[in-house]
């Protein structure tokens, strides 16, 4: 169910990324998306479903390299992977990485920001400053003035699920 | 154990990830992706559609609900209300017989060369948003426009930019009304494939595209058309022009225009311009043709529409039933 609450999600970013492609900037919806559902399933399967969604998406709308369904999964597995480190439960104080663990979501929707930019610049020669220069003036910041919202967006969704019990806790290392 | 066997397998497919984004990447080098990126954009056309027609429905719809908000009231304000509602939905009933008049004037702008009551043949345009461009940026190596065999589009119909015909001259310039344009739609490519709602668009910079084009050139004297041509794209950012004889005269700056659709006569399309005309050794003509449209302008299309005036068929017919007296 949740698989197929994901595919639908994913697939409907795309959908509406592609019937407003003329005021959206490409990527500004279905990257803070997909690694939502990265971070919000913590699992293979989420990994899979959305790298999948960005190589999909890629296909449709092609750039120069595919470097967000390449470097993302990578990115999110180093995140959300489990410790095998126990937690040390006798000092109450949480250490600097878990207080961080909610910028987790943001800091990666920053990176799938800034690949979607660079794959998007043609690098089969070395790029033009003024290329780079328009890249960052007019595209970053629109993307995100989207992306980062919606990321937030999710981040305090998930947070707000794990209070009220609604995410999956059947793994051992949340 | 568990916790280290869920890593590894993390690892693995983002290891798995990285490889298949590679080999899609390599694939889309070598453009054996382009019948799976139809196939793609077709699978999420409905929701696309579906959400384009909500969008605008959605902004008309807002204003019928609050008319029928206030329901307690008495008997005398209830035919006002109900007065007021009929005003408001007469308005929007107005406001969509606008915008279907202005689809419909759009679908059917484009510059006619030839006198319409000579012709049997009439054109139209049918207007389409671009979707997907491949190639950056120099070369464009195709585009997928939001247009199918849902909207009647066949292979082979030209595309041209979806700007229309604007001049920058007026009365000034001793332009008067039934004055002929020439140019108003360059030509971007031709109907290479088409799904159910898009289609794919093979750019006239495309190693494989042909057609047939005329030079144009503007003197002192007025306009005067030259040689005709094979316009051949080379899979760069500009095209070739060959067939052009040795006698015949070439030189930058020249006009290309289309000699013909599909192998009538028709508009005179804008291909684009001569940026180098040079004569080779072999006593052959190397001309280099800068096409007409821009890229970062590529927002929406019309695929040129030929079709067979069935009025002036029917009194044809009709005139040749009677035969001669």
């Amino acid at each position: 169910m949740k698989i197929i609450l994901a595919l639908a999600i994913l697939w409907m970013s795309i959908a509406v990324e592609l019937a407003w492609s003329g005021s959206m900037p490409q990527g500004a919806l279905i990257l803070p998306i997909a690694c939502g559902i990265m971070f919000w399933m913590r699992s293979v399967t989420g990994i899979l479903l959305s790298a999948t969604a960005l190589l999909i998406d890629w296909i449709a709308r092609p750039g120069f390299l595919p470097l967000c369904p390449m470097l993302l999964p990578a990115i999110a597995a180093c995140l959300i992977s489990p410790s095998s480190k126990p937690d040390d439960y006798s000092s109450r104080r949480q250490s600097v990485a878990k207080m961080l663990t909610p910028l987790h979501l943001p800091f990666i929707t920053l990176m799938a920001v800034s690949l979607q930019l660079i794959g998007q610049l043609n690098l089969s020669s070395m790029p033009a400053v003024v290329d780079i220069q328009s890249a960052v003036k007019t595209s970053l910041p629109s993307l995100l003035m989207i992306s980062l919202p919606i990321s937030a967006g999710i981040s305090m969704l998930m947070r707000l699920a794990d209070e009220l019990g609604l995410r999956r806790a059947s793994q051992r290392w949340i | 154990m568990r916790v280290e066997q869920s890593r590894h397998r993390m690892w693995v497919a983002a290891v798995a990830m990285f490889v298949l984004s590679l080999l899609v990447s390599a694939a889309d080098r070598t453009e054996m992706l382009s019948v799976v990126q139809s196939v793609l954009h077709d699978a999420l056309s409905p929701g696309r559609l579906a959400l384009m027609a909500i969008a605008p429905q959605s902004d008309d719809a807002g204003k019928p609900v609050d008319a029928a908000g206030p329901v307690k009231i008495d008997a005398a304000h209830g035919l006002h209300i109900q007065q007021l509602q009929t005003l408001r939905q007469l308005m929007i009933e107005n406001a969509r017989l606008r915008r279907d008049l202005k689809r419909s004037k759009d679908a059917t702008v484009i510059a006619e060369f030839v006198d319409p009551a000579a012709s049997l043949t009439e054109y139209a345009m049918i207007p389409a948003q671009v979707i997907s461009s491949s190639g950056l940026p120099g070369p464009l190596r195709e585009l997928i426009i939001s247009a199918g065999k849902s909207a009647g589009v066949t292979r082979s119909e030209l595309v041209v930019d979806g700007s229309g015909a604007i001049l920058d001259v007026g009365t000034d310039a001793s332009v008067a009304a039934g004055d002929r344009v020439l140019s108003g739609s360059s030509v971007i490519g031709r109907i290479e494939k088409t799904g159910r709602w898009v289609s794919m668009v093979q750019p006239v910079t495309s190693a494989d595209f042909r057609a047939q084009v005329q030079l144009l050139r503007a003197s002192d004297d007025g306009l005067h058309f030259g040689a005709v041509g094979m316009l051949e794209g080379t899979g760069t950012s500009e095209c070739r022009l060959t067939g052009i004889s040795y006698t015949d005269a070439v030189t930058v700056g020249d006009t290309v225009v289309s000699a013909d659709i599909n192998g009538v006569r028709g508009p005179r399309l804008f291909f684009g311009t001569v940026t180098s005309a040079e004569f080779l050794a072999g006593g052959q003509w190397d001309v280099r043709i800068q096409p007409g449209f821009t890229l970062s302008e590529l927002d929406r299309v019309g695929i040129v529409r030929m079709s067979l005036r069935t009025d002036i068929t029917a009194v044809s017919t009709a005139m040749d039933s009677r035969g001669p007296r």
